[in-house]
């Protein structure tokens, strides 16, 4: 490690200035930029949530006793969770099919997944309204069927939340669960088959296991951005499905209670940080099985 | 891959049925832009689905309408600089962390990643009073910072990737030889991560382009944007004027997506040619 000792011989030659040093010099413009418009303005919530209207714990505690809020905090978390799992459990066989396929169909169903990331999240959240409305396409559908006799009134509900958060949350499960499948040896199912196992006990016994990595990391990544949805709780779920991001909104804008907002925020935050401090252990888990692996 | 044709029946129905489930999982993807084009030709002035018949009026609604008009610029004065500051800032972060032998490197990763990370209401009711204090609040500026922070990590994140495939071998060769820091910056390091930064830059434009919260809090009349306009509208009525907005929006994105695609193709290319 030559970058160890720059200084010592303080000669000008560039052999002696080494090129680590010159590197760490490029982390201030970016790290001063985060620092005053991230770092500042995350620590000024958190402030702010001990400090309005009066210092103390004033924030909390109405927080934590006044059942709206706890509710929907309490309903944050649930709803994220529940997200989670839809996303696992339709992720999972579109990334098994798409880790093992031909070049050509892994390809298209990559754009598949791809296109929907591009296309933006509140025109998504329109068209689940023009599906989910009371006169809209699902509505039509059930009526003509004759499975209801009156429109269901979907918009503002829970099950078009869901609908709606899940399409959203899909590739950034299904892209994990990819990368990890890839990396599992093709060869170890066939020794399998070859030993007498059958192709589920072939999955169940050696594929599953060895998509954890991915399915963990997925999970983590998709939970914890769940945690923090706007767009689609609050045109689909309305007062009925309140989301945390949806009620500090309101709070902030609306009701201009902006100790009370702070304090939700914090509250958010330290959830999100949580989970995100164990994603990276996950993820850098998944990169480092695959680094070995090789 | 001819063990399949020795298989059993019942194991070629089970991959019928994985294969119909994807498929429908796929639709499930693709269903919203199945939506939003037929319903953006619609011949009514209320949302039916599928359309009975068809017209070009909601497109020339928007043509009509200039806060359209007004909100795209908006949205362009904001999200090209922001791209530019993220592509400048993201690539210097990612450049100082790979190369820069720090001790708490994934930890400084996972802080620069972490505006993309964390909700966006955070910030926005974090940035919001810092702009009063500033006098910037419904500035284009103070939405050029804001979407500057969450196009950070995306640059961030391509950049590494591709300088994560390269070991610092040429610069370190480049400097042994002679050459100042800013000439192996230009002549070395930038043609071999130029694709990642460009590739991040779309990113960040992408997203800026698409960013609805911090605009709620940071934009005012003059500066709001896209977003912010369509969901004005969304809370007020429901019209096939947005679904011609949002076909719009999705074309352009796309010719976004196909230019990122093509950049990475091309970057993969140059990278097998490189290996030999």
């Amino acid at each position: 490690m030559a970058q160890m000792n720059p200084r010592q011989d303080g000669a000008r030659k560039s052999s002696s200035w080494s090129a680590a040093d010159f590197n760490r010099l490029l982390a201030i413009p970016p790290g001063a930029v985060l620092a005053l418009f991230f770092l500042v303005p995350i620590f000024g919530v958190i402030w702010r949530s001990f400090s309005d209207p009066a210092i103390g714990l004033l924030n909390y505690r109405r927080l934590f006793t006044d059942g709206p809020y706890l509710q929907s905090l309490w309903l944050t978390i649930t709803t994220a969770l529940m997200v989670t799992v839809l996303c696992l459990v339709t992720a999972y066989p579109v990334a098994y099919v798409m880790a093992r396929a031909r070049t050509s169909i892994q390809q298209l169903i990559g754009a598949l997944v791809v296109i929907p990331l591009w296309t933006s999240v509140v025109i998504r959240s329109y068209a689940w309204m023009v599906v989910f409305q009371r006169r809209g396409i699902l509505n039509q559908a059930l009526t003509s069927t004759g499975l209801v006799d009156t429109p269901v009134n979907f918009i503002p509900g829970s099950i078009a939340v869901y609908v709606g958060m899940v399409h959203i949350m899909l590739p950034f499960m299904i892209l994990p669960l990819v990368a990890n499948m890839r990396s599992i040896d093709g060869r170890l199912l066939a020794a399998a088959g070859v030993l007498g196992a059958t192709p589920a006990q072939a999955f169940l016994r050696i594929f599953l296991p060895l998509s954890l990595p991915g399915v963990l990391a997925g999970s983590a990544l998709v939970f914890m951005m769940s945690l923090g949805f706007y767009i689609t709780p609050a045109l689909l779920g309305g007062p009925r499905h309140m989301m945390a991001a949806v009620l500090i909104e309101e709070q902030a804008n609306r009701q201009l209670d902006w100790g009370l907002a702070s304090a939700l925020a914090t509250v958010l935050l330290v959830l999100t940080v949580a989970v995100y401090s164990v994603y990276v252990r996950l993820s850098n888990r998944v990169e480092g099985g695959l680094a070995h692996g090789r | 891959m001819a063990a399949s044709s020795i298989l059993p029946w019942r194991y070629r129905i089970g991959g019928l049925a994985l294969t119909a489930v994807v498929t429908l999982i796929l639709v499930y993807l693709i269903l919203p832009q199945f939506i939003v084009l037929p319903l953006s030709f619609s011949d009514k002035s209320y949302l039916s689905f599928p359309p009975t018949g068809w017209s070009s009026q909601w497109y020339v609604k928007i043509a009509e309408n200039l806060s359209w008009a007004e909100a795209t610029a908006n949205s362009l004065i904001i999200g090209i600089p922001a791209a530019l500051l993220s592509m400048i800032f993201g690539t210097l972060a990612a450049l100082s962390l790979k190369r820069g032998a720090w001790k708490g490197a994934g930890v400084m990763s996972a802080a620069v990643v972490a505006p993309t990370m964390l909700p966006h209401v955070i910030l926005a009711i974090g940035l919001y009073p810092m702009m009063i204090k500033f006098g910037l609040l419904g500035t284009h500026l103070a939405a050029i910072i804001g979407h500057t922070i969450i196009g950070i990590p995306l640059v961030f994140i391509t950049v590494t990737a591709v300088l994560a495939s390269q070991n610092g071998a040429l610069e370190l060769a480049a400097m042994t030889l002679g050459a100042t820091p800013w000439q192996t910056f230009w002549r070395v390091t930038f043609p071999m991560i130029r694709i990642g930064v460009f590739i991040g830059g779309i990113l960040a434009f992408a997203a800026s382009f698409d960013e609805l919260m911090l605009s709620l809090f940071l934009t005012g009349a003059g500066t709001r944007t896209l977003p912010k306009l369509i969901w004005e509208q969304l809370n007020e009525f429901l019209t096939p004027t947005i679904a011609a907005v949002a076909t719009l929006i999705f074309a352009f994105t796309l010719v976004l997506l196909v230019i990122a695609s093509f950049l990475q193709a091309v970057g993969s290319r140059n990278q097998v040619t490189a290996n030999g």
